[in-house]
Protein backbone atom coordinates (compact mmCIF):
# COMPACT_ATOMS: atom_id res chain seq x y z
CA UNK A 1 0.00 0.00 0.00
CA UNK A 2 3.22 2.41 0.85
CA UNK A 3 4.55 2.12 -2.65
CA UNK A 4 1.30 2.75 -3.92
CA UNK A 5 0.91 5.60 -2.03
CA UNK A 6 4.62 6.88 -3.28
CA UNK A 7 3.86 5.83 -7.26
CA UNK A 8 0.74 8.00 -6.91
CA UNK A 9 3.06 11.29 -5.52
CA UNK A 10 5.16 10.84 -8.00
CA UNK A 11 2.68 10.77 -10.87
CA UNK A 12 0.88 13.98 -9.41
CA UNK A 13 4.16 15.75 -9.11
CA UNK A 14 4.72 15.21 -12.84
CA UNK A 15 1.44 15.76 -13.98
CA UNK A 16 1.63 19.14 -12.01
CA UNK A 17 4.78 19.87 -13.58
CA UNK A 18 3.66 19.25 -17.27
CA UNK A 19 0.96 21.18 -16.45
CA UNK A 20 2.72 24.26 -15.33
CA UNK A 21 5.79 23.70 -18.53
CA UNK A 22 2.19 23.53 -21.38
CA UNK A 23 0.99 26.68 -19.69
CA UNK A 24 4.54 28.51 -20.04
CA UNK A 25 4.63 27.17 -23.86
CA UNK A 26 1.03 28.29 -24.78
CA UNK A 27 1.33 32.31 -25.03
CA UNK A 28 -1.77 34.14 -24.12
CA UNK A 29 -2.21 36.64 -26.86
CA UNK A 30 -2.14 40.46 -25.27
CA UNK A 31 -5.60 41.96 -24.94
CA UNK A 32 -5.41 45.13 -26.40
CA UNK A 33 -8.09 48.07 -24.85
CA UNK A 34 -10.39 49.84 -27.45
CA UNK A 35 -10.02 53.27 -26.60
CA UNK A 36 -13.39 55.13 -27.13
CA UNK A 37 -12.79 58.93 -28.22
CA UNK A 38 -13.78 61.76 -26.34
CA UNK A 39 -17.43 62.14 -26.41
CA UNK A 40 -18.12 59.83 -28.65
CA UNK A 41 -21.38 57.09 -28.48
CA UNK A 42 -20.66 53.66 -27.62
CA UNK A 43 -18.93 51.29 -29.97
CA UNK A 44 -22.32 48.81 -31.03
CA UNK A 45 -19.41 45.47 -32.00
CA UNK A 46 -19.75 43.04 -29.76
CA UNK A 47 -16.02 43.10 -28.43
CA UNK A 48 -17.12 40.44 -25.85
CA UNK A 49 -17.05 37.50 -27.98
CA UNK A 50 -13.98 38.85 -30.04
CA UNK A 51 -12.00 40.70 -27.79
CA UNK A 52 -8.97 42.92 -29.25
CA UNK A 53 -5.38 41.32 -29.15
CA UNK A 54 -2.40 42.02 -30.31
CA UNK A 55 -1.78 38.86 -32.35
CA UNK A 56 -5.19 38.60 -33.67
CA UNK A 57 -5.05 42.05 -34.79
CA UNK A 58 -1.19 41.29 -36.14
CA UNK A 59 -3.24 38.10 -37.90
CA UNK A 60 -5.95 40.42 -39.30
CA UNK A 61 -3.69 43.27 -41.00
CA UNK A 62 -1.90 40.03 -42.39
CA UNK A 63 -5.02 38.79 -43.89
CA UNK A 64 -6.38 42.05 -45.10
CA UNK A 65 -3.41 42.88 -47.08
CA UNK A 66 -2.85 38.91 -48.51
CA UNK A 67 -3.49 38.55 -52.25
CA UNK A 68 -4.11 34.72 -51.45
CA UNK A 69 -7.76 35.51 -50.04
CA UNK A 70 -8.87 36.26 -53.43
CA UNK A 71 -8.54 33.20 -56.25
CA UNK A 72 -5.55 34.70 -58.52
CA UNK A 73 -3.99 36.58 -55.81
CA UNK A 74 -3.95 39.58 -56.99
CA UNK A 75 -7.07 41.36 -54.86
CA UNK A 76 -6.19 40.92 -51.45
CA UNK A 77 -8.94 43.60 -49.41
CA UNK A 78 -6.19 46.18 -49.54
CA UNK A 79 -6.47 46.69 -53.23
CA UNK A 80 -9.78 48.25 -53.25
CA UNK A 81 -8.91 49.91 -49.84
CA UNK A 82 -6.16 52.32 -49.94
CA UNK A 83 -4.58 53.53 -46.71
CA UNK A 84 -3.42 56.95 -48.32
CA UNK A 85 -7.77 56.86 -49.75
CA UNK A 86 -8.83 56.16 -46.00
CA UNK A 87 -9.30 52.68 -47.08
CA UNK A 88 -11.16 53.53 -50.22
CA UNK A 89 -10.11 52.92 -53.77
CA UNK A 90 -8.11 56.49 -55.20
CA UNK A 91 -9.57 57.96 -58.05
CA UNK A 92 -11.92 54.84 -59.24
CA UNK A 93 -16.10 55.26 -59.26
CA UNK A 94 -15.99 51.35 -59.05
CA UNK A 95 -12.97 49.30 -58.59
CA UNK A 96 -11.08 46.66 -60.45
CA UNK A 97 -12.08 42.81 -59.28
CA UNK A 98 -10.72 39.36 -60.53
CA UNK A 99 -11.00 38.74 -64.52
CA UNK A 100 -11.14 42.26 -65.85
CA UNK A 101 -14.47 42.96 -64.24
CA UNK A 102 -15.80 46.02 -62.39
CA UNK A 103 -17.39 46.35 -59.23
CA UNK A 104 -20.82 48.13 -59.46
CA UNK A 105 -20.42 50.49 -56.36
CA UNK A 106 -17.76 52.92 -55.35
CA UNK A 107 -15.42 51.15 -52.96
CA UNK A 108 -16.44 52.54 -49.41
CA UNK A 109 -13.95 54.28 -47.01
CA UNK A 110 -13.21 51.79 -44.00
CA UNK A 111 -13.17 53.67 -40.42
CA UNK A 112 -14.89 53.90 -37.28
CA UNK A 113 -16.22 50.56 -38.25
CA UNK A 114 -17.11 50.04 -34.36
CA UNK A 115 -20.18 52.16 -34.33
CA UNK A 116 -21.43 50.35 -37.60
CA UNK A 117 -23.97 47.92 -37.45
CA UNK A 118 -24.77 47.26 -40.93
CA UNK A 119 -22.75 47.66 -44.00
CA UNK A 120 -22.21 47.64 -47.68
CA UNK A 121 -24.22 50.49 -49.25
CA UNK A 122 -27.77 48.79 -48.88
CA UNK A 123 -26.92 48.19 -45.50
CA UNK A 124 -27.60 44.21 -46.63
CA UNK A 125 -24.30 42.67 -43.85
CA UNK A 126 -25.79 42.65 -40.41
CA UNK A 127 -22.05 42.10 -38.28
CA UNK A 128 -18.91 43.29 -39.22
CA UNK A 129 -17.68 39.97 -38.60
CA UNK A 130 -19.64 38.30 -41.61
CA UNK A 131 -18.94 41.52 -44.04
CA UNK A 132 -15.42 39.91 -45.53
CA UNK A 133 -17.12 37.50 -46.91
CA UNK A 134 -19.40 39.25 -49.59
CA UNK A 135 -16.31 40.91 -51.02
CA UNK A 136 -14.43 37.46 -50.76
CA UNK A 137 -16.70 35.83 -52.90
CA UNK A 138 -17.92 38.20 -54.99
CA UNK A 139 -17.09 36.81 -59.34
CA UNK A 140 -16.56 40.74 -59.42
CA UNK A 141 -14.45 41.13 -56.71
CA UNK A 142 -12.16 38.41 -54.95
CA UNK A 143 -14.24 35.70 -56.76
CA UNK A 144 -12.87 33.25 -54.07
CA UNK A 145 -14.78 30.19 -52.12
CA UNK A 146 -14.32 30.30 -48.30
CA UNK A 147 -13.03 26.40 -48.24
CA UNK A 148 -10.40 27.14 -50.71
CA UNK A 149 -9.14 30.65 -48.65
CA UNK A 150 -9.54 28.11 -45.50
CA UNK A 151 -6.99 25.47 -47.39
CA UNK A 152 -4.44 27.93 -48.62
CA UNK A 153 -4.23 29.42 -44.84
CA UNK A 154 -4.04 26.03 -43.40
CA UNK A 155 -1.45 25.17 -45.62
CA UNK A 156 1.14 27.85 -44.45
CA UNK A 157 2.79 27.02 -41.84
CA UNK A 158 3.56 30.56 -40.41
CA UNK A 159 -0.49 31.09 -39.93
CA UNK A 160 -0.93 28.36 -38.14
CA UNK A 161 1.58 29.93 -35.85
CA UNK A 162 -0.60 33.23 -36.12
CA UNK A 163 -3.92 31.63 -35.32
CA UNK A 164 -2.86 29.51 -32.65
CA UNK A 165 -1.25 32.90 -31.15
CA UNK A 166 -4.33 34.48 -31.72
CA UNK A 167 -6.76 32.08 -30.61
CA UNK A 168 -4.82 29.82 -28.57
CA UNK A 169 -4.94 27.21 -31.30
CA UNK A 170 -3.98 26.18 -34.86
CA UNK A 171 -7.58 25.88 -35.79
CA UNK A 172 -8.39 27.87 -39.33
CA UNK A 173 -11.59 28.08 -39.79
CA UNK A 174 -14.53 30.53 -41.32
CA UNK A 175 -15.28 32.21 -37.79
CA UNK A 176 -11.58 32.74 -36.72
CA UNK A 177 -10.75 34.54 -40.56
CA UNK A 178 -13.19 36.73 -39.89
CA UNK A 179 -12.82 37.56 -36.33
CA UNK A 180 -8.90 38.17 -36.99
CA UNK A 181 -10.26 40.85 -39.94
CA UNK A 182 -12.64 42.14 -37.72
CA UNK A 183 -10.03 43.03 -35.15
CA UNK A 184 -7.88 44.93 -37.76
CA UNK A 185 -10.90 46.42 -38.81
CA UNK A 186 -11.61 47.87 -35.44
CA UNK A 187 -8.68 48.92 -34.97
CA UNK A 188 -9.48 52.03 -37.74
CA UNK A 189 -10.29 54.58 -35.62
CA UNK A 190 -9.93 58.25 -36.99
CA UNK A 191 -10.80 60.58 -34.50
CA UNK A 192 -7.35 62.94 -34.93
CA UNK A 193 -8.38 65.21 -37.68
CA UNK A 194 -8.11 69.29 -37.39
CA UNK A 195 -11.97 69.07 -36.97
CA UNK A 196 -11.49 66.65 -33.41
CA UNK A 197 -8.48 68.93 -32.43
CA UNK A 198 -10.80 71.66 -32.67
CA UNK A 199 -12.93 69.96 -30.61
CA UNK A 200 -10.92 68.84 -27.89
CA UNK A 201 -9.48 73.01 -27.46
CA UNK A 202 -5.88 72.00 -29.02
CA UNK A 203 -6.50 73.99 -32.21
CA UNK A 204 -9.23 76.29 -33.85
CA UNK A 205 -10.49 76.99 -37.46
CA UNK A 206 -9.22 79.78 -39.27
CA UNK A 207 -12.16 81.92 -40.67
CA UNK A 208 -13.47 80.15 -43.77
CA UNK A 209 -13.43 76.59 -41.58
CA UNK A 210 -15.70 78.50 -38.84
CA UNK A 211 -17.84 79.74 -41.32
CA UNK A 212 -18.09 76.40 -43.53
CA UNK A 213 -18.59 74.74 -40.11
CA UNK A 214 -22.06 77.05 -39.28
CA UNK A 215 -22.78 76.25 -42.37
CA UNK A 216 -22.40 72.48 -42.20
CA UNK A 217 -24.36 72.37 -38.99
CA UNK A 218 -27.16 74.12 -40.48
CA UNK A 219 -27.42 72.44 -43.99
CA UNK A 220 -25.74 68.88 -44.11
CA UNK A 221 -25.95 67.81 -40.60
CA UNK A 222 -29.11 66.47 -39.95
CA UNK A 223 -28.09 63.51 -41.65
CA UNK A 224 -24.12 63.75 -41.76
CA UNK A 225 -24.64 63.93 -37.94
CA UNK A 226 -21.50 64.79 -35.63
CA UNK A 227 -19.01 63.14 -34.44
CA UNK A 228 -19.18 60.23 -36.79
CA UNK A 229 -20.55 62.34 -39.93
CA UNK A 230 -23.44 60.18 -40.20
CA UNK A 231 -26.41 59.03 -39.04
CA UNK A 232 -26.47 55.71 -40.50
CA UNK A 233 -29.98 56.08 -42.24
CA UNK A 234 -30.67 55.16 -46.06
CA UNK A 235 -31.70 57.96 -48.11
CA UNK A 236 -32.16 58.73 -51.45
CA UNK A 237 -30.48 62.30 -52.43
CA UNK A 238 -32.21 62.55 -55.76
CA UNK A 239 -29.74 60.55 -57.97
CA UNK A 240 -31.60 58.92 -60.71
CA UNK A 241 -30.69 54.79 -61.27
CA UNK A 242 -27.68 54.54 -63.90
CA UNK A 243 -29.77 52.74 -66.46
CA UNK A 244 -26.19 50.70 -66.69
CA UNK A 245 -26.62 49.52 -63.05
CA UNK A 246 -29.95 49.31 -61.85
CA UNK A 247 -28.96 49.68 -58.36
CA UNK A 248 -31.89 50.32 -56.42
CA UNK A 249 -30.20 50.20 -53.33
CA UNK A 250 -31.71 49.54 -50.00
CA UNK A 251 -34.75 48.06 -51.29
CA UNK A 252 -32.75 45.02 -52.61
CA UNK A 253 -32.57 44.12 -49.41
CA UNK A 254 -36.35 45.01 -47.90
CA UNK A 255 -37.82 44.67 -50.93
CA UNK A 256 -40.09 47.62 -49.56
CA UNK A 257 -40.76 50.14 -52.84
CA UNK A 258 -40.59 53.39 -49.98
CA UNK A 259 -36.74 51.67 -49.85
CA UNK A 260 -35.92 52.17 -53.80
CA UNK A 261 -33.47 54.26 -54.40
CA UNK A 262 -32.31 54.87 -50.60
CA UNK A 263 -28.00 54.44 -50.11
CA UNK A 264 -26.70 54.82 -46.59
CA UNK A 265 -25.20 58.64 -45.61
CA UNK A 266 -21.43 57.84 -45.59
CA UNK A 267 -19.57 59.47 -42.89
CA UNK A 268 -17.58 62.86 -44.27
CA UNK A 269 -14.68 62.30 -42.11
CA UNK A 270 -11.73 62.18 -44.42
CA UNK A 271 -13.61 63.38 -47.59
CA UNK A 272 -11.10 65.33 -49.24
CA UNK A 273 -9.10 61.77 -49.61
CA UNK A 274 -11.89 59.69 -50.94
CA UNK A 275 -13.12 60.81 -54.21
CA UNK A 276 -15.32 60.03 -56.07
CA UNK A 277 -18.38 60.49 -54.65
CA UNK A 278 -21.83 58.68 -54.61
CA UNK A 279 -23.05 54.87 -54.39
CA UNK A 280 -22.08 54.25 -57.76
CA UNK A 281 -18.94 56.77 -57.58
CA UNK A 282 -20.58 58.95 -60.12
CA UNK A 283 -19.34 62.23 -58.59
CA UNK A 284 -15.54 63.12 -59.33
CA UNK A 285 -15.25 65.98 -57.06
CA UNK A 286 -16.75 67.64 -53.82
CA UNK A 287 -17.99 70.53 -55.44
CA UNK A 288 -19.71 67.98 -57.96
CA UNK A 289 -21.59 66.79 -55.01
CA UNK A 290 -22.30 70.19 -53.83
CA UNK A 291 -23.60 70.70 -57.28
CA UNK A 292 -25.79 68.11 -57.03
CA UNK A 293 -27.36 69.62 -54.55
CA UNK A 294 -27.90 72.41 -55.43
CA UNK A 295 -29.31 72.33 -58.58
CA UNK A 296 -29.24 68.58 -59.58
CA UNK A 297 -31.70 66.86 -57.34
CA UNK A 298 -34.36 64.61 -59.02
CA UNK A 299 -37.54 63.91 -57.56
CA UNK A 300 -39.14 60.85 -57.19
CA UNK A 301 -41.70 59.55 -54.50
CA UNK A 302 -38.56 58.24 -52.32
CA UNK A 303 -36.36 61.39 -52.41
CA UNK A 304 -35.33 62.38 -48.90
CA UNK A 305 -38.00 64.91 -47.89
CA UNK A 306 -34.88 67.54 -46.53
CA UNK A 307 -33.69 67.76 -50.47
CA UNK A 308 -37.16 67.95 -52.42
CA UNK A 309 -35.96 71.37 -52.76
CA UNK A 310 -32.38 71.05 -53.22
CA UNK A 311 -29.96 72.63 -50.37
CA UNK A 312 -29.35 76.39 -51.45
CA UNK A 313 -25.92 77.16 -51.40
CA UNK A 314 -24.13 80.40 -52.81
CA UNK A 315 -20.72 80.10 -54.21
CA UNK A 316 -19.53 81.87 -51.20
CA UNK A 317 -20.92 79.26 -49.21
CA UNK A 318 -19.85 76.24 -51.14
CA UNK A 319 -16.01 77.79 -50.71
CA UNK A 320 -16.26 78.03 -47.06
CA UNK A 321 -17.88 74.60 -46.51
CA UNK A 322 -15.21 73.20 -48.31
CA UNK A 323 -12.33 74.72 -45.78
CA UNK A 324 -14.73 73.04 -43.20
CA UNK A 325 -14.79 70.04 -44.74
CA UNK A 326 -10.70 69.59 -45.34
CA UNK A 327 -10.23 69.57 -41.58
CA UNK A 328 -12.41 66.46 -41.55
CA UNK A 329 -9.14 65.03 -43.08
CA UNK A 330 -7.07 62.94 -40.29
CA UNK A 331 -2.87 62.62 -41.83
CA UNK A 332 -2.33 61.05 -39.36
CA UNK A 333 -4.93 58.10 -39.60
CA UNK A 334 -3.79 57.66 -43.27
CA UNK A 335 -0.44 57.56 -42.60
CA UNK A 336 -0.48 55.32 -39.40
CA UNK A 337 1.98 52.56 -40.21
CA UNK A 338 0.46 50.47 -37.72
CA UNK A 339 -2.70 50.15 -40.38
CA UNK A 340 -0.33 50.31 -43.35
CA UNK A 341 1.26 46.70 -44.93
CA UNK A 342 2.92 44.53 -42.43
CA UNK A 343 6.81 45.81 -43.85
CA UNK A 344 7.63 41.63 -44.39
CA UNK A 345 4.59 42.04 -47.59
CA UNK A 346 4.57 42.89 -51.12
CA UNK A 347 1.45 44.22 -52.17
CA UNK A 348 0.05 42.30 -55.47
CA UNK A 349 0.00 44.42 -58.66
CA UNK A 350 -3.70 44.24 -60.42
CA UNK A 351 -3.03 42.66 -63.58
CA UNK A 352 -4.57 45.58 -65.63
CA UNK A 353 -2.21 47.61 -63.40
CA UNK A 354 -0.23 48.26 -66.62
CA UNK A 355 -3.28 50.01 -68.28
CA UNK A 356 -3.03 52.73 -66.00
CA UNK A 357 0.70 53.43 -66.87
CA UNK A 358 1.65 55.36 -69.84
CA UNK B 1 -3.89 -2.83 -4.36
CA UNK B 2 -6.36 -5.43 -5.07
CA UNK B 3 -9.22 -2.50 -3.13
CA UNK B 4 -8.06 -0.12 -5.49
CA UNK B 5 -8.26 -1.96 -8.53
CA UNK B 6 -11.91 -3.00 -7.54
CA UNK B 7 -13.11 0.61 -6.96
CA UNK B 8 -11.57 1.57 -10.48
CA UNK B 9 -13.32 -1.17 -12.14
CA UNK B 10 -16.84 -0.49 -10.19
CA UNK B 11 -16.17 3.59 -11.29
CA UNK B 12 -15.83 2.07 -15.00
CA UNK B 13 -18.96 -0.14 -14.93
CA UNK B 14 -20.92 2.35 -13.45
CA UNK B 15 -20.00 5.15 -16.18
CA UNK B 16 -20.96 2.16 -18.80
CA UNK B 17 -24.57 1.61 -17.31
CA UNK B 18 -24.99 5.50 -16.90
CA UNK B 19 -24.14 5.86 -20.82
CA UNK B 20 -26.43 3.27 -21.64
CA UNK B 21 -29.68 4.36 -19.47
CA UNK B 22 -29.77 7.19 -21.55
CA UNK B 23 -31.33 5.30 -25.45
CA UNK B 24 -30.37 7.03 -28.34
CA UNK B 25 -32.87 7.98 -31.07
CA UNK B 26 -32.14 8.00 -34.63
CA UNK B 27 -33.84 10.60 -36.73
CA UNK B 28 -33.41 9.17 -40.33
CA UNK B 29 -34.42 12.27 -43.25
CA UNK B 30 -35.16 9.82 -46.27
CA UNK B 31 -35.49 12.06 -49.75
CA UNK B 32 -38.38 11.13 -52.08
CA UNK B 33 -39.87 12.54 -55.35
CA UNK B 34 -43.37 11.69 -54.56
CA UNK B 35 -43.12 7.89 -53.98
CA UNK B 36 -40.09 7.44 -55.57
CA UNK B 37 -36.36 7.51 -53.30
CA UNK B 38 -34.82 10.83 -54.38
CA UNK B 39 -31.19 10.36 -56.24
CA UNK B 40 -28.63 13.14 -57.47
CA UNK B 41 -29.16 13.09 -61.43
CA UNK B 42 -32.20 11.39 -61.44
CA UNK B 43 -34.95 12.66 -63.40
CA UNK B 44 -38.57 13.02 -61.79
CA UNK B 45 -41.71 14.36 -62.86
CA UNK B 46 -43.75 16.83 -60.72
CA UNK B 47 -47.37 17.45 -59.94
CA UNK B 48 -47.62 19.99 -63.19
CA UNK B 49 -46.05 17.61 -65.73
CA UNK B 50 -42.76 19.66 -65.57
CA UNK B 51 -39.65 16.95 -65.63
CA UNK B 52 -36.83 17.92 -63.28
CA UNK B 53 -33.22 16.34 -62.85
CA UNK B 54 -32.02 17.02 -59.00
CA UNK B 55 -28.42 17.67 -58.35
CA UNK B 56 -28.98 19.38 -54.57
CA UNK B 57 -31.17 18.87 -51.63
CA UNK B 58 -30.72 20.40 -48.54
CA UNK B 59 -32.37 21.95 -45.76
CA UNK B 60 -31.68 23.14 -42.29
CA UNK B 61 -33.41 21.51 -39.22
CA UNK B 62 -33.68 22.72 -36.11
CA UNK B 63 -35.43 22.75 -32.81
CA UNK B 64 -36.15 19.21 -32.68
CA UNK B 65 -38.50 18.22 -29.93
CA UNK B 66 -40.58 15.19 -29.27
CA UNK B 67 -43.78 15.07 -26.98
CA UNK B 68 -45.66 11.37 -25.41
CA UNK B 69 -49.39 11.17 -25.60
CA UNK B 70 -49.72 14.10 -23.35
CA UNK B 71 -48.50 16.41 -25.99
CA UNK B 72 -46.19 18.30 -23.56
CA UNK B 73 -43.04 18.74 -26.00
CA UNK B 74 -39.57 18.30 -24.71
CA UNK B 75 -36.40 20.19 -26.43
CA UNK B 76 -34.08 17.07 -28.00
CA UNK B 77 -31.40 19.73 -27.96
CA UNK B 78 -29.99 23.36 -29.40
CA UNK B 79 -28.20 22.21 -32.49
CA UNK B 80 -29.17 23.16 -35.75
CA UNK B 81 -28.89 20.31 -38.46
CA UNK B 82 -27.97 20.29 -42.24
CA UNK B 83 -29.54 17.43 -44.20
CA UNK B 84 -27.88 16.76 -47.75
CA UNK B 85 -28.82 14.38 -49.83
CA UNK B 86 -25.43 14.30 -51.22
CA UNK B 87 -24.42 13.13 -47.87
CA UNK B 88 -25.83 9.98 -46.04
CA UNK B 89 -24.08 10.71 -42.67
CA UNK B 90 -25.60 14.14 -42.52
CA UNK B 91 -29.22 12.19 -43.11
CA UNK B 92 -29.00 10.81 -39.85
CA UNK B 93 -29.67 12.30 -36.79
CA UNK B 94 -28.39 10.59 -33.34
CA UNK B 95 -30.13 11.80 -30.61
CA UNK B 96 -30.94 10.67 -26.55
CA UNK B 97 -34.57 9.41 -26.28
CA UNK B 98 -36.61 12.45 -23.76
CA UNK B 99 -39.70 10.38 -23.58
CA UNK B 100 -40.55 6.69 -23.33
CA UNK B 101 -43.08 7.00 -25.11
CA UNK B 102 -42.52 9.43 -28.26
CA UNK B 103 -46.12 9.92 -29.95
CA UNK B 104 -45.35 13.16 -31.66
CA UNK B 105 -41.44 14.98 -32.68
CA UNK B 106 -41.58 18.51 -33.70
CA UNK B 107 -39.29 20.44 -35.38
CA UNK B 108 -38.23 23.88 -37.72
CA UNK B 109 -36.60 23.39 -40.96
CA UNK B 110 -35.01 26.42 -41.24
CA UNK B 111 -32.13 28.47 -38.36
CA UNK B 112 -32.79 30.48 -35.43
CA UNK B 113 -33.14 34.42 -36.13
CA UNK B 114 -30.75 34.86 -33.86
CA UNK B 115 -28.13 32.64 -35.78
CA UNK B 116 -28.58 34.89 -38.65
CA UNK B 117 -27.25 38.04 -37.20
CA UNK B 118 -24.86 36.90 -34.49
CA UNK B 119 -21.96 37.01 -36.84
CA UNK B 120 -19.90 33.82 -38.03
CA UNK B 121 -21.43 30.65 -36.47
CA UNK B 122 -19.23 27.61 -36.70
CA UNK B 123 -19.96 23.71 -37.52
CA UNK B 124 -23.26 23.16 -39.93
CA UNK B 125 -23.60 26.88 -39.86
CA UNK B 126 -20.42 27.74 -41.07
CA UNK B 127 -20.94 29.84 -44.37
CA UNK B 128 -18.36 27.75 -45.78
CA UNK B 129 -21.08 25.17 -46.41
CA UNK B 130 -22.36 27.28 -49.01
CA UNK B 131 -25.86 27.90 -47.34
CA UNK B 132 -25.44 31.80 -46.68
CA UNK B 133 -26.09 34.62 -48.20
CA UNK B 134 -22.79 37.17 -47.70
CA UNK B 135 -24.60 39.90 -49.52
CA UNK B 136 -28.02 39.84 -47.76
CA UNK B 137 -27.11 38.60 -44.21
CA UNK B 138 -28.60 35.15 -43.26
CA UNK B 139 -29.27 31.72 -44.18
CA UNK B 140 -30.24 29.41 -46.97
CA UNK B 141 -32.73 27.50 -45.21
CA UNK B 142 -32.87 25.05 -47.91
CA UNK B 143 -32.19 23.93 -51.72
CA UNK B 144 -33.84 22.34 -54.26
CA UNK B 145 -31.77 22.70 -57.22
CA UNK B 146 -31.65 21.00 -61.18
CA UNK B 147 -32.18 21.17 -64.69
CA UNK B 148 -35.67 21.18 -65.90
CA UNK B 149 -36.91 21.98 -69.56
CA UNK B 150 -39.64 23.88 -68.86
CA UNK B 151 -37.30 26.62 -67.31
CA UNK B 152 -36.40 29.14 -68.98
CA UNK B 153 -33.56 30.08 -67.15
CA UNK B 154 -30.10 30.29 -68.59
CA UNK B 155 -28.89 26.35 -69.16
CA UNK B 156 -32.14 25.29 -68.00
CA UNK B 157 -31.18 25.49 -64.56
CA UNK B 158 -33.89 25.71 -61.73
CA UNK B 159 -32.52 26.73 -58.52
CA UNK B 160 -34.45 27.13 -55.28
CA UNK B 161 -33.04 29.14 -52.72
CA UNK B 162 -35.11 29.57 -49.68
CA UNK B 163 -34.26 31.65 -47.12
CA UNK B 164 -35.43 35.07 -44.83
CA UNK B 165 -35.55 35.61 -41.28
CA UNK B 166 -37.06 38.87 -41.52
CA UNK B 167 -40.25 39.96 -39.47
CA UNK B 168 -42.76 39.50 -43.06
CA UNK B 169 -39.92 37.31 -44.55
CA UNK B 170 -39.49 34.59 -42.17
CA UNK B 171 -38.85 31.35 -44.23
CA UNK B 172 -38.90 28.76 -41.14
CA UNK B 173 -41.64 26.51 -40.72
CA UNK B 174 -42.61 24.18 -37.94
CA UNK B 175 -43.57 21.26 -38.79
CA UNK B 176 -44.97 18.10 -35.96
CA UNK B 177 -45.44 14.91 -36.96
CA UNK B 178 -47.59 12.25 -35.01
CA UNK B 179 -45.49 8.87 -34.78
CA UNK B 180 -47.16 5.31 -35.00
CA UNK B 181 -47.92 3.28 -32.46
CA UNK B 182 -44.50 1.45 -32.11
CA UNK B 183 -42.11 4.13 -32.88
CA UNK B 184 -38.92 2.24 -31.96
CA UNK B 185 -35.55 3.76 -31.63
CA UNK B 186 -35.32 4.57 -35.14
CA UNK B 187 -37.89 6.79 -37.28
CA UNK B 188 -37.48 7.57 -40.59
CA UNK B 189 -38.67 11.25 -42.24
CA UNK B 190 -39.67 11.15 -45.85
CA UNK B 191 -38.77 14.42 -47.26
CA UNK B 192 -40.73 14.72 -50.56
CA UNK B 193 -38.97 17.15 -52.58
CA UNK B 194 -41.44 17.96 -55.32
CA UNK B 195 -43.63 19.35 -52.89
CA UNK B 196 -41.77 22.26 -53.35
CA UNK B 197 -44.05 23.29 -56.16
CA UNK B 198 -47.57 22.53 -54.84
CA UNK B 199 -49.15 22.81 -51.07
CA UNK B 200 -50.60 25.59 -50.30
CA UNK B 201 -49.39 27.60 -53.38
CA UNK B 202 -48.80 26.36 -57.08
CA UNK B 203 -45.49 27.20 -57.96
CA UNK B 204 -44.54 25.96 -61.73
CA UNK B 205 -40.95 26.02 -62.98
CA UNK B 206 -41.68 27.08 -66.10
CA UNK B 207 -42.92 30.57 -64.24
CA UNK B 208 -40.30 30.38 -61.48
CA UNK B 209 -37.11 28.57 -62.46
CA UNK B 210 -35.41 30.44 -59.63
CA UNK B 211 -35.34 31.60 -56.13
CA UNK B 212 -31.88 33.26 -54.49
CA UNK B 213 -33.53 35.84 -52.23
CA UNK B 214 -35.79 36.29 -49.41
CA UNK B 215 -39.39 37.48 -50.11
CA UNK B 216 -42.55 36.40 -51.77
CA UNK B 217 -41.65 33.41 -53.67
CA UNK B 218 -39.05 32.05 -50.94
CA UNK B 219 -42.08 32.46 -48.21
CA UNK B 220 -44.37 30.00 -50.91
CA UNK B 221 -41.82 27.85 -51.39
CA UNK B 222 -41.77 27.75 -47.28
CA UNK B 223 -45.35 27.14 -47.11
CA UNK B 224 -45.51 24.61 -49.50
CA UNK B 225 -42.40 22.53 -48.27
CA UNK B 226 -43.54 22.52 -44.77
CA UNK B 227 -46.01 19.93 -46.03
CA UNK B 228 -42.91 17.65 -47.27
CA UNK B 229 -42.33 15.68 -44.01
CA UNK B 230 -44.40 12.45 -43.10
CA UNK B 231 -43.62 9.40 -41.01
CA UNK B 232 -42.45 6.79 -43.53
CA UNK B 233 -42.48 2.84 -42.95
CA UNK B 234 -39.79 1.41 -44.19
CA UNK B 235 -35.99 2.76 -43.82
Amino acid sequence: MKRWLYILFITACIAAGSSFIAREAVHTPTIVHFDIPEGWPKPVYPFKENPLTQEGIALGRRLFYDGRLSKDGNFPCASCHQQFAAFSTYDHSLSHGYNYTLTTRNAPALFNLAWQASFMHDGGINHLDLQPLAPLTAPNEMAETIDSVLKKLRADTSYRKQFTAAFGDATINTRRTMQALSQFLLTLVSAGSKYDRVQRGTASFNLPERLGYAIFRQKCASCHAEPLFTDFSYRNIGLPADTTLNDLGRMRITHHSTDSLKFKVPSLRNVAVTAPYGHDGRFYSIDDVLQHYRSGVVNTPTTDPLLQKGIPLSNFEIGQLKAFLYTLTDSAFITDKRFGIPASMVLPAAPDAGMHAK
Amino acid sequence: MKGLFICLLALLSKLAVAQNSQLTWVWQFAAKAADSILLPGHTYINIHGEQLTVRAFKFYVSHLEVAGKDEVFHSLGDSTYLVDLADTTSQNIVLQQAVAQPAFVRFTIGVDSNKNTEGVQTGTLDPARGMFWTWNSGYIMARLEGRSPASGAPGHYCTYDVGGFREGECSNRTVTLQLPAIAGDHIVIAADALRFFYGAHTVTIAQHPVCHEPGALAMQLADNYAGMFYIAAER
